[in-house]
């Protein structure tokens, strides 16, 4: 991928043949790790990250508990086959930077309170990268969460938009990330409309980033009824939920 | 040899082991108490029929953040948030709401430690003045010699280990949970004790309510069917024991992955029909089409009544290679 000359926008289409405020195909799964208390898949076009969710669990070393809430650990990490070239396994300074503010995006949405001294793990794997990876984990990790039964405020859902050639665009993919004069990460939690995330690298006027949060906001709204619709059909084979509440309330001991 | 007297609820010192024989014959008289004999009445009736008519409608799945409905000066249960006079989901599942409350019936999620809960516990720990237990949980139990013993032990002078040790199975109550949730169990409670031999399972504690059914109707229908005895803690564990345990294991992880269905009980009856070893159902009205009224109310074991022999339960599976070897 990397750096190119050639020309982002030709006929008035992106490279790919998108227009500029038109996301990639996204598909979305959950229970995509077995053993996972929770994980999700998601794609966005060629990106994909699948993440799996442990816990509340014990947290050891102790040092690091917190008397007084849970905490939250977010791993990002790129496949070493992610990308068209090798990608050193491991730790690096990027995935130690998107670890954090991924983790950032989820903390003001998550009870972590309720669960004093635990974790909640969460791990995210690039499989395919090909632009707004982090967005694409988060989309995932969101989802993962729920089907994990973290309590949580909402869901998060996270686009990202930018500019390339002069033009605002949304959703973007590895050579327009390359290539582009500014990228911004959004994550925000749809139902209450508060951002959880905003990242920016390169140069926007005032105006361009406010024009860009409006259609980052409209996205991440269609994201949310996405996820929505992803985890509520996974259990449209048990719509039978009377049976649950009639158990429910013989529950004794 | 010499052995103190042994106490409902209480439990075998292990310098016991190499007795068997003895032990069995009292754990056969001692039968266990089933845990739900005692609460095993259907819930309440009052106004329930109109409190379900008051239910909301919508029954559907809601996922995190999810609109339920206006507070109206209702309580507030497990997994909702209010902002303001609307209450939303805080976890994935099915919302509840009547007259009185507004809750979630959560789809997933690990097993909290909640104050009373009947829970089943492995030793991980022995200390000086108690035990560490393994709860199925975030939190670790602990549970002191006073609480786990019935007569006194001088810690000074005693190896605890030999009440307990580590690995032992429990059922327990939770007697105590602080507000960043540490833990204590105790043993003083109705049905608490060592669970010798058997197995333990796991299964997801959201679907424990279902496992035991309305009233016990579901636990007891497998206990009946399998003649096994079984066990069930809230915290997600359960410990069975008797010959058709194979059977009794594949029913409950049946309810587990289907929990969500509906016409369990018939399935599971079904599943269940014709094992050798069934406990004869007492009611003549107790057929397997009606499987849910034909459960025959559990022998509730009077004080009195300790040690009688109750001719209709099977001897409890006696399986020496599952005993704890050490």
């Amino acid at each position: 991928m990397g750096k190119t000359n050639d020309n982002l926008i030709v006929d008035g289409k992106r490279l790919d043949g998108r227009a500029f405020y038109e996301m990639r195909p996204i598909t979305m799964r959950i229970n995509a790790v077995e053993n996972a208390d929770g994980s999700a898949q998601v794609a966005f076009g060629n990106t994909e990250a699948i993440v799996a969710v442990y816990g509340p669990r014990k947290l050891f070393p102790r040092f690091l508990q917190e008397n007084d809430r849970g905490i939250m650990r977010y791993r990002y990490n790129m496949a070493p086959f992610s990308c068209t070239d090798r990608i050193r396994p491991g730790n690096s300074r990027r995935g130690i930077e998107i670890s954090k503010t991924s983790r950032l995006a989820f903390e003001p949405a998550a009870f972590l309170d309720d669960f004093p001294t635990t974790v909640v793990d969460v791990f995210t794997e690039i499989l395919q990268a090909d632009g707004s990876t982090r967005v694409t984990g988060i989309n995932a990790a969101s989802m993962a969460m729920a089907v994990a039964g973290v309590p949580m405020r909402d869901l998060v859902a996270a686009c990202s938009v930018g500019k390339i050639q002069g033009q605002l665009i949304v959703d973007l993919n590895g050579i327009e990330d390359n290539n582009s004069e500014a990228d911004v990460a959004v994550a925000m939690m749809p139902t209450k409309d508060r951002l959880t995330l905003l990242q920016m690298d390169g140069v926007l006027t005032k105006d361009e980033l406010f024009t860009l949060l409006d259609k980052a906001r409209e996205n991440c709204m269609r994201i949310y009824d996405m996820q929505k619709a992803a985890i509520k059909n996974s259990f449209k084979q048990n719509p039978d939920a009377e049976a649950a509440v009639e158990a429910d309330k013989g529950e004794m001991q | 040899m010499m052995r103190r007297p042994i106490r409902r609820g209480g439990f075998r010192g292990r310098d016991m082991g190499g007795d068997r024989m003895g032990g069995r014959d009292r754990f056969e008289n001692e039968r266990p108490r089933e845990e739900h004999d005692e609460h095993s009445e259907q819930p309440a009736s009052d106004g329930g029929e109109a409190a379900e008519l008051h239910e909301h409608a919508h029954r559907s799945i809601v996922i995190p953040g999810e609109y339920i409905d206006d507070k109206k000066g209702r309580k507030l249960g497990d997994d909702v948030y209010e902002e303001g006079e609307k209450v939303f989901a805080k976890v994935m599942g099915i919302p509840v709401a009547n007259e009185n409350e507004i809750k979630i019936i959560p789809m997933s999620g690990v097993y909290i430690p909640n104050i009373s809960d009947n829970v089943i516990g492995v030793i991980t720990e022995v200390g000086i003045s108690g035990w560490t237990v393994d709860i199925n949980s975030p939190y670790i139990a602990f549970m002191p010699v006073a609480d786990g013993v019935d007569e006194f032990v001088d810690t000074n002078r005693t190896d605890i280990s030999r009440f307990f040790d580590v690995g032992d199975a429990l059922s327990c109550k939770i007697s105590k949970v602080t507000k960043n949730k540490t833990t204590r169990v105790s043993m003083r409670a109705m049905g608490a004790r060592k669970l010798l031999g058997g197995s333990l399972m796991k299964v997801k504690p959201v679907k424990i309510p279902r496992i035991i059914g309305k009233g016990g109707s579901m636990i007891n229908m497998i206990k009946q069917r399998t003649g096994c005895v079984i066990y069930v803690g809230k915290n997600g564990v359960i410990w069975l024991r008797g010959d058709n345990k194979a059977e009794a294991i594949e029913a409950i992880l049946t309810i587990e992955r289907e929990s969500h269905t509906s016409g369990l009980t018939d399935k599971i009856s079904r599943m269940l029909e014709g094992l050798p070893g069934a406990v004869q159902p007492a009611a003549p009205t107790a057929q397997a089409t009606a499987p849910v009224e034909a459960v025959p109310e559990p022998v509730v074991q009077d004080e009195e009544a300790e040690g009688e022999e109750h001719v209709e339960r099977p001897k409890p599976g006696w399986e020496p290679e599952n005993f704890p070897q050490r």
